[in-house]
């Protein structure tokens, strides 16, 4: 089933033309271009790393509100034509908030995300997708926004991003 | 993962790190945290094509890739990275970066040739571990026929095994 390795360390020439056989390659290691002293610390790395992210995070306040008159565009045009290239757009910019949220320091903006991103993804094909759901992701999203910049906790966020999980898991049986 | 992240300062400094996302904002989050783990130089593109032109152009030893972009998925640029004849290096570490946690999308990504899986949110001390572990632990790469051509998809080859190529999805579980 198997063969022997075909090339010795470091050969990083090109695969040899395939023969219908599993061919075991060894590339170059990383090894050879990092050293494993001279480097900071795994401490001191993390402390770079993590002053860094907050840098970043001071900024994402900003455009976290950008993104969402942007949602607000889209959804008011997807209310209208109820397209799948809008729809595909919402969808990307959710997704990417989703992904920044937690890293950011906006968990809920993850989850929220997660619940719409779920609904896109997972929802039954036999139901038809509802527009007000997908507005009320986007709602949510305003309101965890608004509640970090008037400093007032996160309840109402908490509760709203509970309900939309709660009805998406209902969406998707 | 073992106990090496923790004994040695890894000098990262030699190392060319690409990252690929729709997002600008989200490779600036990558980006500042790769260079202050003392990767040296990082290179950036915003689609699956755009990734695969600056690979061509700058030979990353790393791609950190987005799966899922306007203009060109991650996949689409994993498989250009490993076949087409123009790559720069069909064996550079791809460490695919990802919202999908599902094991089904990570089971795909590992389908496609990917190195490693990180899922987001990226954390400092994730992203670490990733480097470390392309370091420590360097995949041997396969070509099954005309069917796959990436890293080994099992994480430890026993050659005593003589049963059917399986894969082990946890293989690819959290590694951070």
């Amino acid at each position: 089933m198997k063969e022997k390795a075909m090339s010795a360390d470091g050969d990083k020439s090109k695969p040899s033309k395939p023969k219908g056989k599993a061919e075991f390659f060894t590339p170059t290691s990383l090894a050879k271009k990092v050293p494993t002293i001279g480097g900071p610390s795994v401490d001191e790395a993390m402390r770079r790393a993590d002053a860094a992210v907050a840098a970043v995070v001071q900024e994402f306040e900003g455009i976290l509100g950008e993104e969402l008159d942007e949602l607000d565009a889209l959804m008011s045009s997807y209310k209208v034509s109820q397209d799948e290239e809008t729809l595909n757009k919402l969808f990307r910019r959710v997704h990417n908030l989703r992904g920044q949220g937690t890293t950011l320091g906006f968990p809920l903006i993850t989850r929220i995300g997660t619940s719409f991103c779920s609904y896109m993804i997972e929802r039954n094909p036999n139901r038809p997708i509802k527009p007000s759901l997908i507005e009320q992701h986007i709602q949510a999203l305003r309101i965890v926004l608004k509640e970090r910049k008037a400093k007032e906790g996160d309840a109402v966020s908490l509760s709203v991003a509970t309900a939309l999980e709660e009805v998406v898991r209902r969406e998707l049986i | 993962m073992g106990d090496f992240t923790v004994a040695r300062n890894y000098d990262f400094r030699n190392l060319r790190v690409l990252v690929v996302d729709d997002s600008q904002f989200m490779i600036r989050v990558v980006s500042n945290i790769l260079e202050a783990l003392g990767v040296g130089s990082v290179f950036s593109a915003t689609s699956g094509r755009d990734g695969f032109e600056t690979a061509c152009r700058y030979s990353p030893d790393i791609v950190i890739s987005d799966w899922d972009m306007d203009g060109g998925e991650g996949p689409e640029l994993v498989s250009l990275l490993r076949n087409d004849p123009s790559s720069p290096d069909p064996y550079v570490n791809v460490i695919m970066l990802t919202g999908y946690a599902e094991m089904r999308r990570v089971i795909a990504a590992r389908d496609f040739g990917i190195t490693e899986f990180l899922s987001k949110p990226v954390s400092a001390k994730a992203l670490h571990a990733r480097l470390v572990a392309l370091v420590e632990r360097p995949r041997p790469f396969v070509r099954v026929g005309r069917d796959y051509f990436g890293p080994d998809r099992r994480r430890a080859a026993n050659e005593s095994y003589s049963g059917a190529e399986r894969r082990a999805p946890e293989d690819f579980a959290d590694l951070g």
